[in-house]
């Protein structure tokens, strides 16, 4: 059988259609599910589930930003103090020595 | 159907366009569960669920995403868990191949509304198709659906489907030309 034979008995094979009653049961009972859930996301409108999932992420960054801010944060405040003390310290020996040895004593 | 007015109409449960989009997808989503099956019982079955599954999604169902498609892909999804499930129950129960065998019958289900000889062997080659290719005959070929449309149900590539449809047409046509070939040479003599 020839390709475009082949194509043209394929697409001219039965084409049934399912039982009717058994159609008809489940759609009724689809739609009656439909409908409910019409109702109740109208009653009750939800974020849809991609807003969910951004708000979701945004929060999470929130999160380790927070996280890495509460840290590191507290270690770099240390660090400056140390800094500064250590550069007080350094100024107060220079004023202590430069009184000791002022010429004026 | 796939227009912002009537997916508007859907997502506000318009009963109307509830029953349009079942009667226009129930006999086409049928006939593909019943030949990928070959089992009308469990394409029943699998159906009742693609519409429940439709009727809980509806109002949420982005209008980019084509009903169709979606329909389709979700009819997919429910027959290969299906498969997998009774994979799973056949390895528990140690099945034999007998048993396996005699669970599922291998024949097309339509083999019986069949009108003429061609299309009974044509109805019986697309069964004995491996069944990815069985699938892709059956959305492109029979259901009319285009390539493209096919390939995002089976969630490959536009090309990659062209590829699979012509390695099933050709399969069949080998099929067809095997079964046919023993007939012939005894009818000569």
């Amino acid at each position: 059988m020839e390709p475009d034979e082949l194509w043209k008995e394929l697409s001219r094979l039965p084409r049934p259609e399912p039982a009717p009653q058994r159609a008809a049961e489940i759609q009724q009972r689809a739609r009656a599910r439909f409908l409910d859930r019409a109702r109740t996301s109208s009653a009750d409108p939800r974020e849809p589930r991609a807003e969910r999932a951004r708000n979701a992420w945004a929060w999470f960054e929130v999160a380790v930003v927070a996280g890495f801010a509460l840290a590191y944060g507290g270690w770099t405040v240390q660090v400056v103090a140390q800094l500064r003390d250590e550069r007080l310290g350094r100024a107060e020996h220079f004023a202590a020595d430069a009184q000791r040895l002022d010429p004026a004593e | 159907m796939d227009t912002p007015e009537f997916r508007a109409r859907l997502r506000a449960g318009a009963a109307g366009a509830f029953d349009q989009v079942y009667a226009h997808f129930h006999p086409p989503l049928y006939r593909y569960l019943a030949r990928l099956s070959l089992d009308v019982s469990l394409a029943e079955e699998l159906l009742q669920e693609v519409w429940l599954r439709f009727a809980d999604r509806a109002h949420t169902l982005p209008d980019e995403i084509e009903l169709g498609a979606w329909l389709f892909t979700v009819a997919r999804n429910l027959y290969l868990s299906q498969r997998r499930r009774e994979a799973v129950r056949r390895r528990w129960l140690r099945a034999t191949p007998a048993d396996a065998s005699a669970s599922g019958s291998q024949a097309s289900p339509f083999e019986a509304l069949c009108s003429s000889r061609a299309q009974l062997e044509l109805e019986a080659g697309l069964a004995a198709l491996p069944e990815h290719q069985r699938e892709i005959l059956i959305l492109v070929a029979i259901e009319q659906l285009s390539p493209s449309q096919a390939a995002r149900i089976l969630e490959i590539e536009p090309a990659a489907a062209r590829k699979r449809l012509m390695r099933a047409r050709q399969l069949l046509a080998e099929h067809l030309q095997h079964e046919r070939a023993p007939r012939s040479a005894k009818e000569v003599t």
